[in-house]
C-alpha cells in the first residue's frame, strides 16, 4: 500500500462512520490537536465527528533527514469524535483491520497514556496503541481542552502515517516509503527536512522571533478581547510555532519555559472562552 | 444459598491500579454484606486488564430479620391527659406503629415508651442492586476519567456489568451501562463476543475455555512457563523481574510468548541501558545464559494468539534496534567529553523554583561534604568533595537528559566517571548517591556515597521547606517524606553517629549564604522527629519510650536507638523499672521550670538523705557523664536505676520546699543539677507509669 493509499483507505474509512474529511488548517502546528477541527470542535455541546489529515512541525524533532524516523515535519491522520461512541475500540481496530493490518496476525496492545498538552491546557486519558512493538497510535479521551472541563467528551485518534506506511510497506527509511509507483515520501520531503533542520537549529534569528513573538501575542489578546476568538486563534497557533522555533533554537532558558508555555495556554484559554460564548454556550 | 457474580466489564485499565482496585471493590462488596446482615459463606475475587469479577458463595437469599426493642421518649412527655401527644404520635408514626403496640417500661427511675421492633430482611439482590453502583463509582484509582453524559467517572470507561444472583440478573445501572447476563470474550482472539452466562460456574467455565485467565497469580506463572518455553531450546532463562512480571501479567487476558534477539554490537553498552529500554520503554524482559550472563534475547508478551510469532517478534526486534541505536548514540557522544565539562551546563537547569540551579545545589552538596569531619566524623573531605562536585553533571549528558533514561540517572555518571579512570571511591559514590529508593532498598555500598546520599537528601528537604512546599496531610508532590524515611533508614541501618539537627543547620546556612533565604530549622527538626516517632514504632518500641528519646536539640538517632534498646531492655528485665521513672519524673517536676541554677551548698545540707544522695551523685556524676559520652547506655541506665532508694528516702525524708528559702533554694539547686544530669539521657518525665 503506498503512502498516499494509506491516506485515501483511511479516509475512506471514516467517511464510512459518517466522519466529514476535512482538510488542514493553512498554518503550521505541532499536532492534529491544534488544528480547528478538534481544539474548537471539542468544545461545547456540539456533535461533531471529523477526519483529516494535518501536517505537522516539530523544529526541534529534525534530524537534516539522516534519522529514518524523526523528521521536523510529517503527517498525522486524526479522528475526531463527540460524543465518545460507545464501540470507539471497535471501529477503531476495524481501521487497522482496513489499512491491511490483520488483528489475530498481530501483537496489538493498549499501553495506558495520561496525555497532556500544556500549552493548549488540555489533557485526556486513554491509550498509546502499540503494533508489534512499535506505537502507531494515540487514543485519547478528552477531559480538558483549553482549561476547560468537557461534556460532552470527544475522543481522538491520531495515527503516525509515517510509520504505519514504513511498517505497512516494510521500509525501514521513512525516506524509502513509497508514495506511489514512482515517487518516494524521500523525493517529497527528504530536501525540505535537510533545509529546515539547518533553518530550525542554525540559522532562525532568534532576537527577531523573540519580538514576533511578543508582537503576535498582543494581537492575539486585542483580537480576543474583541470577541473574534477564530482569528485570535491564529495567533496561539503562530506563536506556538514561534515558541517552538525559539525551543530548537535553545534560545529559550529552562527557568522561562513555564511562563512561555503559560501565555500560549492563557491566550487559547480567551479564544474558547470566545468560541462558547459566540456558540451561545458560556462557561460550556 | 446461592451464589453471587459481578463482572465490571471496561477498556483497557493501567495495570497498576488493578489490584488496589480489585481488592476495594471486594472489601466494599463484604462490608455492605456484613452492614446490611446478608450472610454468606466465601468470596473470591478476580482482575484482569479489561474486568473485575466478584464472586460469592453460598449468599443468604434476604436479609436476617432483625427483632429488639426500641426506645422511645419519656412516657410523661408522649402521653399526657390521657391522650397521645405530638411527640408521641411522631414516635408511632415514624415506627409505623399503633396506640396498642405500646408498652411502658422503667429505666433508673424514669418510665419510657418501648415498641417490639419487627424487621424482615428483604432480598439480599435487593440490597446489592441498590447499593452496588455507589460501590462502583466510590473505586479509587489514580486517575479517573469521564466517557459520556452520564459523568460517572472509572480509571477507563466500563463498557459491560454481569451481575447474576443465584442465576437471575441482578438489575442495576452504571451510568449508561444496564447490569445483566451478558460477558465478552477475549478481545482479540473472539473479537469481544458476547456471550451469555447462567451463573457463577458457568462464568467460571466460560472463562476457562475460551482462555481467559481470571487470577493474576496464574497468569505469572503462565508468562514464566511460555517464556520458558520460548528460551529452553536456546538454553537461555528470564532474568527475575517481579515488577514487570506483574505489570505484564496485569496487562493481558491470556499469554502468548515471543523470544527475540538484538543485535550483539550493542552488548558494549552498559547492561543497565539496555534493560531500561527494553523494560521501561519496551517491556521486555532480559534474558541471560544458564550461567546468569546477560545475553541480546528478550522475550515480549502478547495477548494471546498463535499466528505469526516469528514474524512478530522480528518487528519487535527492529523496534528495539532503533531504540538501542538512540541509546548508543548518546552513549558514545557522552564518552567524547570528560563528566565534569556538563557542570557548566547545571547552571541552565533550575533546582527548585526560587532555590537557583542545580549548579548552585552542587555547590552546597560541595560545601556540606567540606563538613562531613566535623558533622559525620569523617575524615576524607577531599574525596567526598569531588564525588559532590561530579554528583550532578550527569543530568546534562545526553543519555539522561533524554527522560526516557533518567532513572540511571548518578548510575550513568558512575559510568562515565570509571571510564575517565577515577577513583572508585569517587565514581562509586556518584554511581549510588540516590540510593535507597525507599526503606529496606539497597544502600549505597561506601562509606562515601552513604555520606553524599545523606547530604543530597537533606538538601532537597531544607530546600522544599524553604521553597515552601513542605508536605501536608496527604499531599507530598516532592515526596519529602520519602526522603527524611530514607535518611533515617540509612543512619540507622549503617549505625552512622550523626546529629542531624546540626546537619540541618548547616545545609539551611548555605542556602542563606548562597541565596539569601532561609527557613525555621525547628520545623524541619520537627518534621525529622515524627518520621523517626513512625520509625522506631515500626521496629515494636512503646510509644512512650520513643517519646522519651526522641526528643532534645540534637538528633542523634543512632544514640536514640540505642537509649531506646536499653531501656525497653530495662523496662522487660527490671522489676523496679516503673519506680525508677517515678523518682526520675518526681526530680523533674518538683523543680519549677524558672527556677535559676545555683551552686550546690553542702552547708545546707540537713538530713542524712540529702547529704547521701548528692554524695553518691558525687561519686558517680563523672562515671554517668563518661558512660553517656562512650555512648555505654546500657551502663549509664544502670548506674541511674542505682539511685532510685537514694531518690526514694530523699523525698520520704526531705521536705523540699522548706519555709527557709536558702534551704529550698539549695535543694532545688540540687535537684535541678542531678537532673540534668540524668535528662542528658533521656527526658524521663515522657515514660508512662504504669501504676498497676
Amino acid at each position: 500500500m503506498h503512502f498516499q493509499d494509506l491516506i485515501f483507505t483511511l479516509q475512506d474509512y471514516w467517511k464510512k462512520q459518517g466522519c466529514i474529511i476535512a482538510q488542514p488548517y493553512d498554518m503550521e502546528k505541532g499536532a492534529a490537536t491544534f488544528s480547528h477541527s478538534t481544539f474548537f470542535r471539542s468544545l461545547g455541546k456540539r456533535p461533531w465527528k471529523a477526519a483529516y489529515i494535518e501536517p505537522c512541525r516539530r523544529p526541534k524533532d529534525g534530524r537534516y533527514g539522516e534519522n529514518p524516523n524523526r523528521f521536523q515535519h510529517y503527517y498525522q491522520f486524526q479522528a475526531i469524535m463527540k460524543p465518545a461512541p460507545e464501540n470507539i475500540q471497535k471501529l477503531y481496530l476495524d481501521s487497522l483491520e482496513a489499512i491491511g493490518i490483520k488483528i489475530k496476525e498481530h501483537d496489538i496492545k493498549f499501553n495506558e497514556d495520561d496525555w497532556e498538552s500544556p500549552t493548549l491546557g488540555a489533557s485526556g486519558l486513554g491509550w498509546q496503541v502499540w503494533l508489534d512493538g512499535m506505537e502507531i497510535t494515540q487514543f485519547t479521551f478528552f477531559q480538558q481542552m483549553a482549561s476547560i472541563t468537557l461534556n460532552p467528551i470527544s475522543v481522538e485518534l491520531t495515527y503516525g502515517l509515517e510509520r504505519l506506511a514504513m511498517y505497512i510497506q516494510g521500509k525501514n527509511s521513512a525516506f524509502d516509503v513509497t508514495w506511489n509507483e514512482t515517487t518516494t515520501y524521500g523525493d517529497v520531503f527528504l530536501e525540505n527536512e535537510r533545509e529546515f533542520s539547518a533553518y530550525n537549529f542554525e540559522h532562525a534569528d532568534t532576537a527577531m522571533l523573540l519580538s514576533t513573538l511578543d508582537n503576535f501575542y498582543k494581537e492575539g489578546e486585542r483580537i480576543a478581547r474583541l470577541n473574534l476568538p477564530i482569528p485570535a486563534y491564529d495567533y496561539v497557533l503562530k506563536i506556538s510555532h514561534l515558541f517552538n522555533l525559539l525551543d530548537a533554537r535553545r534560545a529559550i532558558s529552562i527557568a522561562d519555559r513555564p511562563s512561555f508555555i503559560k501565555k500560549i495556554r492563557d491566550l487559547a484559554k480567551l479564544c474558547a472562552e470566545g468560541y462558547l460564548k459566540a456558540a451561545g454556550e458560556a462557561n460550556g | 444459598m446461592a451464589d453471587f457474580i459481578l463482572e465490571i466489564g471496561m477498556e483497557e485499565l493501567p495495570a497498576d491500579y488493578l489490584k488496589p482496585a480489585g481488592e476495594q471493590l471486594a472489601a466494599d462488596i463484604k462490608k455492605l454484606l456484613d452492614e446490611k446482615l446478608v450472610e454468606f459463606k466465601g468470596m473470591a475475587f478476580f482482575y484482569t486488564v479489561r474486568r473485575f469479577t466478584v464472586i460469592i458463595r453460598g449468599i443468604a437469599a434476604s436479609q436476617k430479620d432483625l427483632s429488639y426493642e426500641k426506645k422511645g421518649p419519656r412516657a410523661d412527655i408522649a402521653f399526657k391527659d390521657g391522650a397521645l401527644t405530638e411527640v408521641g404520635k411522631k414516635f408511632l408514626a415514624s415506627n409505623s406503629a399503633a396506640e396498642k403496640d405500646i408498652k411502658i417500661k422503667e429505666e433508673k427511675g424514669q418510665k419510657f415508651f418501648f415498641l417490639d421492633i419487627f424487621q424482615k430482611g428483604i432480598h439480599s439482590e435487593k440490597v446489592l442492586a441498590e447499593f452496588l453502583p455507589g460501590i462502583i463509582q466510590g473505586l479509587r484509582f489514580p486517575k479517573s476519567m469521564v466517557w459520556d453524559d452520564s459523568l460517572v467517572t472509572f480509571a477507563r470507561p466500563v463498557r459491560w456489568i454481569l451481575c447474576l444472583f443465584d442465576g437471575r440478573e441482578v438489575r442495576f445501572e452504571f451510568g449508561k451501562v444496564k447490569a445483566g447476563s451478558e460477558t465478552r470474550l477475549h478481545k482479540f482472539i473472539h473479537d469481544n463476543k458476547i456471550i451469555k452466562i447462567k451463573d457463577a460456574d458457568d462464568y467460571l467455565s466460560v472463562m476457562k475455555k475460551y482462555g481467559i485467565i481470571l487470577s493474576q497469580q496464574e497468569r505469572r506463572d503462565e508468562i514464566i512457563m511460555k517464556a520458558g518455553e520460548v528460551l529452553r531450546h536456546k538454553k537461555l532463562k528470564l532474568m527475575d523481574d517481579g515488577v514487570l512480571l506483574d505489570r505484564l501479567a496485569g496487562s493481558v487476558e491470556s499469554v502468548t510468548a515471543t523470544a527475540g534477539v538484538f543485535d550483539e554490537r550493542f552488548l558494549f553498552l552498559p547492561e543497565e541501558v539496555i534493560i531500561t529500554a527494553m523494560r521501561e520503554h519496551q517491556r521486555y524482559f532480559a534474558v541471560c545464559g544458564q550461567d546468569g550472563k546477560f545475553t541480546n534475547s528478550f522475550v515480549n508478551i502478547r495477548d494471546g494468539g498463535t499466528d505469526n510469532n516469528d514474524f512478530i517478534s522480528k518487528q519487535h526486534a527492529k523496534v528495539l534496534f532503533s531504540r538501542l541505536k538512540d541509546a548508543e548514540f548518546f552513549y558514545q557522544e557522552d564518552l567524547k567529553t570528560p563528566l565534569e565539562k556538563n557542570n557548566e551546563k547545571l547552571k541552565e537547569a533550575i533546582f527548585i523554583t526560587g532555590l537557583g540551579t542545580m549548579y548552585d545545589k552542587m555547590e552546597r552538596l560541595k560545601i556540606m561534604a567540606s563538613q562531613s569531619k566535623e558533622i559525620f566524623g569523617f575524615e576524607d573531605t577531599t574525596t567526598l568533595q569531588q564525588a559532590a562536585y561530579l554528583s550532578k553533571a550527569d543530568l546534562m549528558t545526553n543519555m539522561i537528559g533524554e527522560k526516557e533514561y533518567v532513572g540511571l540517572r548518578g548510575f550513568m555518571g558512575g559510568v562515565y566517571l570509571k571510564n575517565q579512570n577515577k577513583e572508585e571511591k569517587i565514581w562509586r559514590a556518584v554511581s549510588e548517591h540516590y540510593l535507597p529508593n525507599m526503606v529496606g532498598d539497597r544502600l549505597p555500598s561506601t562509606q562515601e556515597g552513604l555520606l553524599l546520599s545523606i547530604i543530597d537528601k537533606m538538601d532537597n528537604i531544607v530546600g522544599f521547606y524553604i521553597a515552601g512546599f513542605k508536605p501536608t496531610g496527604s499531599k507530598d508532590p516532592y515526596a519529602v517524606r520519602r526522603q527524611a524515611l530514607n535518611i533515617i533508614y540509612i543512619v540507622l541501618e549503617k549505625g552512622l553517629d550523626v546529629d542531624l539537627a546540626y546537619l540541618i543547620y548547616e545545609d539551611s546556612i548555605a542556602y542563606k549564604k548562597q541565596l539569601g533565604k532561609d527557613t525555621d530549622t525547628s520545623e524541619i527538626i520537627e518534621f525529622f522527629r515524627q518520621r523517626q516517632i513512625n520509625y522506631f514504632k515500626d521496629k515494636g518500641f512503646d510509644y512512650d519510650i520513643i517519646n522519651s528519646v526522641a526528643s532534645g536539640k540534637q538528633m542523634n538517632m543512632l544514640d536514640d536507638l540505642k537509649k531506646a534498646g536499653a531501656l525497653a531492655e530495662a523496662r522487660k528485665t527490671e522489676k523496679t523499672f516503673n519506680d525508677f521513672a517515678f523518682s526520675m519524673s518526681r526530680i523533674a517536676n518538683i523543680v519549677p521550670p524558672k527556677h535559676e541554677i545555683n551552686s550546690v551548698d553542702k552547708e545546707l545540707f540537713d538530713t542524712p538523705e540529702e547529704t547521701g544522695l548528692y554524695a553518691k551523685f558525687e561519686n558517680e556524676k563523672g562515671a554517668i557523664a563518661s558512660m553517656l559520652k562512650e555512648k555505654n547506655y546500657t551502663g549509664a541506665l544502670a548506674a541511674l536505676v542505682s539511685f532510685k532508694l537514694a531518690i526514694d528516702a530523699y523525698f520520704e525524708k526531705v521536705l523540699v520546699m522548706d519555709k527557709d528559702i536558702n534551704k529550698k533554694n539549695n535543694r532545688l539547686n540540687m535537684l535541678a543539677e542531678i537532673k540534668g544530669a540524668f535528662y542528658a539521657f533521656a527526658d524521663f518525665s515522657k515514660l508512662v507509669i504504669d501504676r498497676k
